[in-house]
């Protein structure tokens, strides 16, 4: 995966799960709890009215590569998205799916026949009628368009029946639960057939049209974005502000400038800006976001096919360490592809394999290498500090590893060059899809391509049950935890999403994943 | 662009319809001669512009650049793959590709860029005025320093000035353009804080607005140009100054300005203009550098993060851009050097 790539994503990420945890705010039907880690940020209390408030938010983040959905190929385009386009269901702050486009959806009784109830009157905001037909159009060019990003996650899908205007049926070639989840994310937004039809499909890259909370008014690529507020949106009366302006974040020197002057609302940071920005006295809010950190790990090479060698690694690593050195202190040591508070975090591998360089330099001795390894560590960017203290951390326990950075312009998941790769996983909106992508036999994260079989029952088992089945947490979590003890994977800690913003801005919440803006709203200054 | 090649006028003229032509019309002759020296320059651009693309297109094939799998990061499938690969004519051999681009760039279509979506000519449309204007700021830059320390030093020959002028511009000459970029902006974005530490702003945006954020990275790629041209000109300037017709004029009672400024400058710039051309293109690929390090919107950092990806049709249009500019301050410095001293005009 390139470089850029890695950077966009890593940005993105750490935005998608952003902001506060104002419960009053929560979208949808969904829980209230706050997933993930920082307390309360920005709650305001009770709203003013209109005319008491700011009219403009601007949010420093990362521009989308493009604004068609269907050929966005940077993970973190999806916030960015999400603000003209709105899915057939949307994701709640931790993570489930919850009423978007569609009020509801019904499960066939076997399963294999999923139907969204769309909310009725509903339009797009060049004012075509979003109806079934609409919602039938756009997933199918998501599935036959050529350049199509999203056709892999839509593989179960095997035809798109209008049952009326306002009830769509996806059928599905095998049982699957976890398509609501799906529609949540860049899979499910909804784009405007007229827009495709009169306009091509060449300018949604400047020119979206959806049916969500703001349409783009002018977008001047790698520079600005602008966008107004959609009054039909579904949700509108949860828009609180009138105009939202986007823009890349801003130059590490210049972030407390950039909130001082109002240039910005909210901006994206890295860990190192933290400490600046809070000393300048603008809050910041920490979200544990649902990324982690990993090794991809090719178990068809030696010495990683011996299953000790690499629990050998994982034990040398000090993952405590890496996130105080590297992070900050920010982030969660991890053993599994979750954040704790995720439905499919398995809380019984919350320390798997402890840090211990005499039990590492043991089981590679038990591994019959009492001398210890050479091995090399790949990595996506020269200056990933991670990279570095992994290597001195191993060193410790006689692994010796020399440090490579990988090819630009390469996919290692296809070339598999690197079988030792210091990586990231961006999380799925579907923690089904994440286990196949990660350890499924076809995986692309699976970089030798062996699975246990009761891996492949345990994550079928899981995807039978409805998200709302009370089985089902307990299932998808025993299925990453066959995962976890079997697979060669090294998941690190926790990837942290870091929000400064005004003082005058009010109602974010901490999202898990796709960052929104329902509820947030600016007090005049 | 190189040395000047200065030939006997006697032997030009005999061979240069153009020269004959020049001794009835003199008018006629400048614009035959300028429109020669464009034409020319297209003659050249041509097969620069072939050899230059053709080989940007196999560096992609051969360093085994993978764009598709790149685009589809661990969405990878093998299905997906394929049909992604199709959808970029990927499969296609890369021969034929090559060609189907030039047909279609002849026709004025770049095509779209593989990871924005967006159509290549428009991607250089909004990035170009920033690259021109950082571009055309150093020039100016260059030109106002060099030329004016370059007078000086070569007026005052041996005497402290010129030493000084020497000193400085052999120092400027060999630092880099990224560091003297982040040497301003430690001084005058983070230390003084008179200029912004980067970013960008349309002139649309006002006109001071937009000239505070380009006088950093402008001042960063000019130094180099202005130090050699300083050096050029002070040497052209200083052997003119010791011809016989100088002292020729000093006799005749001409005053000493200008003696300097029109006199002499005007054979003495020739080796100093000669260099400014080789700037050009210096400044062209430095502006990758300052764009990232000043995060300006601009062609560099658009031709750097698409040769990174693989995205070929961007890096091939932007290719065409730079050889455009490369070509076009040719022709000026090419016909600048006729107008200074027609003894150095030139065939190609």
């Amino acid at each position: 995966m390139s470089k850029t790539f890695r950077a966009a994503i890593v940005t993105g990420v750490a935005v998608l799960a952003l902001a506060g945890c104002a419960a009053q705010a929560a979208v949808g039907n969904s829980a209230s709890s706050s997933s993930s880690s920082s307390s309360s940020a920005s709650s305001g209390g009770a709203i003013p009215p209109a005319s008491e408030r700011g009219n403009t938010l601007t949010w420093g983040w990362s521009l989308p590569s493009t604004w068609d959905p269907v050929t966005s190929a940077v993970g973190n385009d999806v916030s960015a998205l999400t603000l003209v386009y709105e899915g057939l269901t949307e994701e709640s702050p931790q993570g489930e799916a919850v009423p978007g486009l569609a009020k509801s959806w019904t499960y066939a009784k076997n399963g294999r026949a999923i139907t969204f109830h769309l909310r009725p009157g509903l339009t797009f905001s060049d004012g075509t009628k979003l109806d079934a037909t609409a919602v039938k159009e756009s997933l199918e060019r998501g599935i036959t368009e050529k350049d199509s990003e999203v056709a892999p996650q839509m593989a179960d899908i095997g035809s798109i029946t209008v049952d009326s205007p306002t009830d769509v049926t996806l059928n599905l070639t095998q049982v699957d639960y976890q398509i609501p989840l799906l529609m949540s994310g860049k899979t499910g937004m909804i784009v405007s057939p007229t827009a495709v039809a009169k306009e091509g499909v060449t300018k949604l890259a400047t020119q979206p049209v959806g049916a969500g909370p703001f349409i783009l008014k002018s977008y001047v690529p790698s520079s600005q974005a602008t966008l107004v507020k959609n009054p039909h949106f579904w949700d509108a009366s949860k828009i609180l502000v009138q105009n939202f302006i986007l823009k890349p974040t801003p130059e590490p020197s210049v972030a407390v400038a950039g909130l001082d002057s109002g240039q910005f609302d909210i901006e994206d940071l890295t860990a190192s800006q933290v400490s600046g920005v809070e000393a300048a006295g603008f809050p910041v809010e920490t979200t544990n976001v649902l990324p982690v950190r990993v090794i991809d790990v090719d178990n068809k090479v030696k010495p990683f096919n011996d299953p000790l060698v690499d629990q050998a690694i994982s034990t040398a690593i000090n993952r405590e360490a890496l996130i105080k050195t590297a992070n900050f202190g920010y982030g969660q040591p991890d053993w599994q592809p979750f954040p704790k508070g995720y439905v499919a975090y398995n809380a019984s591998l919350s320390n798997l394999y402890p840090h211990s360089v005499s039990k590492a330099k043991q089981l590679l001795t038990q591994a019959g290498y009492p001398n210890g390894i050479n091995v090399q560590l790949a990595l996506d960017t020269a200056d990933d500090p991670v990279g570095e203290l992994i290597q001195q951390q191993l060193d410790a326990a006689g692994i010796h590893t020399s440090l490579v950075v990988e090819t630009p312009g390469q996919n290692n998941y296809i070339t598999l060059k690197y079988p030792f790769a210091l990586d990231q996983f961006n999380a799925r909106q579907s923690p089904v899809q994440a286990l196949q992508v990660l350890f499924g036999p076809q995986g692309l994260m699976n970089l030798g391509k062996s699975t246990p079989p009761t891996l492949a029952a345990a994550v079928a088992a899981a995807d039978g049950y409805a998200l709302t089945d009370p089985r089902y947490p307990a299932a998808i979590q025993a299925a990453v935890k066959i995962a976890v003890m079997n697979m060669p994977n090294i998941f690190l800690f926790t990837v942290t999403r870091f929000e400064a913003h005004s003082p005058n801005v009010h109602g974010l919440q901490h999202w898990v994943d796709i960052q929104r803006f329902e509820g947030v709203w600016v007090s005049k200054s | 662009m190189t040395a000047l090649n200065v030939r006997s006028g006697a032997d030009r003229v005999a061979g240069s319809a153009a020269a004959a032509a020049g001794r009835s019309a003199p008018a006629l002759t400048a614009l035959v001669r300028t429109v020669t020296a464009i034409g020319r320059a297209v003659l050249v651009a041509i097969p620069v512009m072939l050899v230059s693309t053709f080989l940007t297109f196999m560096l992609g094939g051969l360093t085994k650049q993978d764009p598709a799998a790149v685009l589809l990061g661990d969405n990878a499938t093998p299905v997906a793959l394929a049909r992604m690969r199709q959808a970029l004519g990927l499969d296609k051999p890369l021969l034929e590709r090559y060609v189907q681009w030039v047909w279609n760039a002849l026709h004025g279509n770049l095509g779209v860029s593989w990871f924005s979506k967006i159509p290549v000519a428009q991607s250089i449309s909004q990035r170009l005025p920033v690259s021109l204007s950082v571009a055309v700021g150093a020039l100016l830059i260059a030109v106002v320093l060099g030329g004016v320390f370059g007078i000086l030093a070569a007026v005052w020959q041996g005497g402290w000035l010129d030493r000084c002028v020497t000193l400085v511009t052999s120092v400027l000459a060999t630092i880099p353009p990224f560091i003297v970029a982040i040497a301003l902006i430690v001084i005058f974005a983070v230390t003084v804080r008179w200029f912004p530490s980067g970013g960008w702003a349309s002139p649309s945006q006002g006109l001071a607005r937009w000239a505070s954020f380009l006088v950093l990275p402008s001042v960063s790629l000019s130094l180099d140009a202005a130090a050699s041209l300083a050096r050029q000109l002070r040497t052209g300037l200083a052997g003119a100054l010791h011809e016989n017709y100088i002292v020729g004029a000093q006799v005749r009672g001409l005053p000493r300005r200008r003696i300097v400024l029109v006199h002499a400058l005007r054979n003495g710039a020739g080796p100093a203009v000669a260099q400014l051309g080789l700037h050009v293109p210096q400044i062209i690929g430095g502006a990758v550098i300052v764009e990232t390090v000043f995060a300006l919107p601009g062609i560099g950092n658009l031709t750097m993060t698409s040769a990174l990806q693989g995205d070929v049709p961007v890096v091939q249009g932007a290719l065409l851009v730079a050889i455009g500019l490369v070509v076009t301050s040719n022709v000026i410095v090419n016909v600048l050097l006729v107008k200074l001293r027609p003894a150095a005009r030139r065939e190609i």
